[in-house]
């Protein structure tokens, strides 16, 4: 019996482990590749009547950073008759506005709206809805209220668009800007830039895919129209967005020439209702479309719905399950029959992780350093750990919630 | 020249005993008893079954010709010509079946409530509703009801037992000279030691002046300690006691059902080659030691514990289904019809298991010249498969095809009609069991002084060298006590074991080992494991495809850290 459950813990552990290998390598080839294009899409988009884009920033309550976001939005590289910048001010009670306005007084190309009716309170999904109906630019971007992209990182999503017919949206690639605040910021600077180059750009490299994120991605008009806007029941309207969008035949083009840097949850209060969020809101994903997962049009989205229920669903209880029989093993004799096996594999499991995490590190300037590498080998005991504990708490209020049949209730990250 | 002569005929003189004394310890057919004996039974249920295979194999150790007969297939030229005719009825039967027995011109001896009707008793007097707790002057475990004589009365017979509760004795065993009889309906347990005792004096018998006996190295297997086989086996043989080691070639993990074989453990193997060049001998103890890949712990190979049946299936991962028993059918033959075809099927396996075993044993140099079943479990169907293979058994007796715990241990080394003609060399005072018992020496020492009691009894025991070779010093030291102890030597006696590949054969102290046929070749080693434990196997090929991707992403990280500085370069440009 304990054999049968070690079996499965490991099977599930290690259909997880080798996928991200898999990733992992995709993501250095994309790494390899994907800058070579831009020299004949830059000659394009410097002889071609340029498409008019519409930036729109969701925010509530966020007069802590929506000045830096706005400066920063001022020095975006792109022609200003193409370009409005669109701050939606959903529901706020502080000075979101008034510095909005201030700001669209000194930049024409800056228009402050506010949610109305309906559309109003409802989180973010429901604020980009409205701010679709108010606009009519051909692509639209989107960023949220603490990023600062750098200022040629909408002309580089644009000029994804513009060059690659095949892709419905264009994914920049984001960092942490306030990295070396605290322990849980160094930590979520490694976690993000593995994920990017491991997750977005392996799942681009071998099936022209990316999860569109919350922020710095451009996306066609043409295609948020045919999809009715964005899901406002999803908490994470990004990975929602993304498997409809795909199921279309389109793909998502993970563009890493696009930077933008954002605030990352400083304390770990917030960090948990912010993951907290991100967990609830993929289960939701995972459960609305894995029941169709055979009868969706692009079967190559099975993948990443299978993903996703793995890193949500199967993978942590895998290593529950593994980690209870380890635990037990070492008070009751339950006669595990696996030998030296188990030890190696545990081995290449932590060699894998630190390889994996050190490839992607090593892409970005000056992150591959010793102090890192310490962070690296702590967080695979620690913050690793952590999520964890994060996908059942997830999973019991998910659960709670669908017994009650309640809506979903957006959480705003607080800010710093 | 003549002091040459007179020398070569003492040299001669001396081996001559010296070779008389060993073959005295063997079963020397010129000194079993030479009359004729007739064992017959009826009907037996499973418990007076095993009485019959304990009268059988304790008459065939002291006589040389026993036949044992069902009582409907007797005829009266069976038992015309026969010295002593036994007849065990534990229940009541037929008198008219009886008639049979009318003139009998041998002693008749009869057993149980249902032989007080033989006429040879025409006239005795019996009281069935006698229980003793004593009997031969032995406590027994539970007072038990017996059959008492009433008439004769002691002065007319020889009481050759007598059975005691309070201050009342009784006659239980008797007899005279053309009777016997014995009181008990099942002979086993308690009644085995008084039964092997009283049983010269029963049946007039001359009583041996020694005693065999023999020390088994047990359960050697590829886990087995070498060093620690190494020093129980030299010890042993540095005091001139023959060794048998029962070694069993492959183990079997039950968990993860991975095999080890002795060539695995080069180590070990080199122990046992060794011990055998020195003069031990090798003992067969299965192939694998296990049936099922589930079983847990020691493993019973020729015997289905978690079904307590007989073995049902070749193939291990096959899953064994419950025999049907002989009431679900409606007569006999149907059962037995059904039944014929799992016996087919545990010949194969029995023969597979048999053979792997001696071949793998043969081919490392280390040739079995007997054969010992796990934990002594078979069905009489299997020690009829066995005896085409072996002529010599160590160990007890399965003495039920429906029940394993059912065993009989006789004091003598025999050949009851169970095994086929197979000695067998049981036995009788257990092993070092220092889990059971804080004083195990002491358990044995008690042990040995209730067999000596029985003349010509045999001392066999087995010892684990993972014990250590304290209480094994310990075990000989008491058995070395023993007067007149004559220890085995199985080269001695003529021996065979014999598959169509092999054939081992001993004789006046050499074993000779003759290649019949040449060996089939074997699946490559790595297939095996494989089929042994394909999930671990999947579970090395994981390893071995991360440790090559973790050797690619190490050549990814050298080429971008090569590479740095010059891409910081161009992003500055």
């Amino acid at each position: 019996m304990a054999d049968i459950l070690f079996h499965i813990s490991l099977t599930v552990i290690w259909i997880m482990l080798l996928y991200h290998m898999f990733l992992a390598q995709g993501g250095y080839r994309h790494f390899k590749r994907f800058e070579k294009v831009i020299p004949d899409w830059q000659h394009k988009m410097e002889n071609m009547d340029l498409p008019t884009v519409n930036v729109f920033i969701p925010a509530h309550n966020e007069d802590v950073v929506i000045k830096q976001t706005l400066t920063a939005m001022s020095r975006l590289e792109y022609p200003k008759d193409k370009l409005k910048v669109i701050l939606i001010c959903d529901n706020c009670s502080d000075q979101t506005k008034e510095i909005g306005d201030q700001f669209a007084a000194d930049f024409p190309f800056m228009k402050v709206i506010e949610t109305e009716d309906e559309y109003k309170g409802k989180g973010k999904s429901s604020a980009l809805n409205y701010a679709l109906k108010e606009t009519n630019g051909e692509f639209i971007v989107v960023y949220d209220a603490d990023n600062t992209p750098q200022r040629k990182a909408l002309w580089y999503l644009v000029m994804g668009l513009v060059n690659d017919p095949r892709a419905a949206a264009m994914v920049g690639k984001f960092r942490v800007i306030n990295a070396k605040n605290t322990w849980l910021t160094k930590f979520i600077n490694i976690e993000t830039i593995c994920f990017q180059w491991m997750a977005q750009a392996g799942r681009f490299h071998w099936f022209k895919i990316a999860t569109i994120p919350g922020t710095n991605f451009a996306i066609r008009r043409s295609i948020m129209e045919k999809l009715g806007g964005w899901d406002t029941k999803a908490l994470a309207e990004d990975t929602e967005l993304t498997i409809r969008v795909y199921n279309l035949g389109y793909h998502i083009r993970f563009f890493p020439a696009a930077i933008t840097w954002e605030q990352e949850p400083e304390t770990l209060k917030v960090w948990w209702k912010q993951r907290t969020r991100w967990a609830r809101g993929n289960q939701y994903v995972v459960l609305k479309f894995i029941g169709r997962i055979f009868s969706m049009k692009q079967k190559k989205i099975a993948f990443d719905i299978m993903y996703f229920f793995f890193t949500y669903f199967l993978f942590f209880f895998g290593v529950i399950l593994s980690n209870v029989l380890f635990v037990v093993n070492l008070i009751f004799d339950i006669q595990l029959s696996i030998g030296n096996v188990a030890f190696v594999l545990w081995i290449m499991a932590f060699l894998l992780f630190v390889t994996e995490i050190m490839i992607t590190l090593s892409i970005e300037k000056n992150q591959l350093t010793l102090k890192n590498m310490l962070y690296i080998i702590f967080m695979y005991f620690t913050y690793s750990q952590m999520w964890i504990v994060l996908v059942i708490y997830a999973l019991t209020l998910e659960v709670k919630r669908m017994i009650k049949k309640e809506d979903q209730v957006w959480y705003k990250t607080e800010r710093f | 020249m003549i002091y040459k002569k007179n020398y070569f005929i003492l040299m001669l003189f001396v081996l001559f005993f010296a070779n008389a004394g060993n073959l005295s310890a063997t079963i020397d057919t010129h000194s079993l008893d030479q009359r004729d004996v007739t064992l017959i039974y009826h009907e037996p249920d499973e418990l007076a079954q095993a009485n019959v295979y304990f009268l059988d194999s304790t008459l065939s150790g002291l006589f040389q010709h026993v036949q044992v007969m069902e009582l409907d297939k007797l005829d009266k030229s069976d038992i015309a010509k026969a010295d002593i005719v036994m007849i065990y009825l534990p229940k009541a039967i037929d008198e008219e079946k009886l008639s049979i027995f009318e003139d009998v011109s041998g002693m008749v001896v009869g057993i149980g409530a249902g032989a007080t009707t033989l006429p040879a008793f025409t006239g005795w007097q019996f009281n069935k509703d006698i229980i003793i707790d004593q009997l031969d002057e032995t406590y027994l475990t539970y007072p038990e009801s017996v059959v008492v004589v009433e008439d004769p009365e002691p002065e007319q017979v020889e009481v050759v037992a007598e059975g005691r509760r309070f201050d009342k004795t009784y006659q239980v065993i008797v007899k005279n000279e053309e009777q016997g009889f014995i009181g008990l309906d099942s002979l086993l347990a308690d009644g085995e030691e008084v039964i092997s005792r009283i049983i010269f004096d029963l049946l007039d018998i001359e009583k041996p002046s020694t005693h065999p006996a023999y020390i088994r190295l047990e359960d050697i297997s590829p886990v087995s300690d070498p060093k620690l086989v190494q020093e129980a086996g030299n010890y042993l043989l540095d005091r001139g006691i023959p060794v048998y080691l029962a070694t069993i070639p492959v183990f079997v993990d039950s968990n993860s059902g991975v095999q080890v074989t002795l060539e695995e453990r080069p180590e070990l193997l080199k122990v046992l080659q060794e011990l055998v060049d020195k003069g031990a001998y090798i003992i067969s103890h299965g192939y694998t030691h296990s049936y099922r890949y589930s079983e847990t712990g020691e493993g019973f190979e020729f015997w289905d514990t978690e079904l307590n049946q007989p073995i049902t299936t070749v193939d291990q991962h096959e899953h064994p289904v419950k025999l049907k028993s002989v009431d679900e059918f409606s007569n006999l033959q149907a059962y037995e019809t059904y039944i014929a075809q799992f016996k087919e099927i545990e010949q194969e396996y029995v023969e597979m298991k048999l053979e792997n075993s001696v071949h793998y044993l043969t081919k490392i140099g280390l040739a079995p010249i007997a054969f010992e079943a796990p934990h002594y479990t078979m069905s009489s169907n299997g020690y009829r498969v066995t005896s085409n293979y072996f002529s010599a058994i160590f160990g007890q007796i399965q003495a039920s095809d429906v029940n394993w715990e059912l065993m009989v241990a006789p004091m003598f080394i025999s050949r009851p009609s169970v095994l086929h003609g197979m000695t067998l060399y049981p036995e009788t005072i257990g092993y070092v069991n220092d889990t059971a018992y804080t004083d195990p020496i002491t358990v044995m020492e008690q042990r040995i002084e209730e067999v000596l009691e029985v003349p010509g009894s045999v001392l066999g025991g087995f010892y684990h060298p993972y014990l250590g070779i304290e209480y094994l010093e310990e075990m000989v030291r008491l058995l070395e006590q023993v007067p007149n102890l004559e220890w085995i030597d199985l080269s001695q006696s003529d021996n065979h074991v014999k598959t169509d590949l092999v054939e081992v054969t001993t004789s006046g102290g050499d074993i000779e080992v003759q290649q019949l046929a040449p060996f089939p070749k074997e699946k490559k080693n790595w297939l095996n494991k494989i089929e042994e434990a394909p999930f671990e196997f999947a579970l090395w090929v994981i390893v071995v495809v991360t440790a090559l991707f973790i050797g690619l992403f190490t050549i990814h990280l050298s080429t971008l850290r090569l590479r740095y500085r010059k891409r910081l370069f161009r992003e500055r440009a």
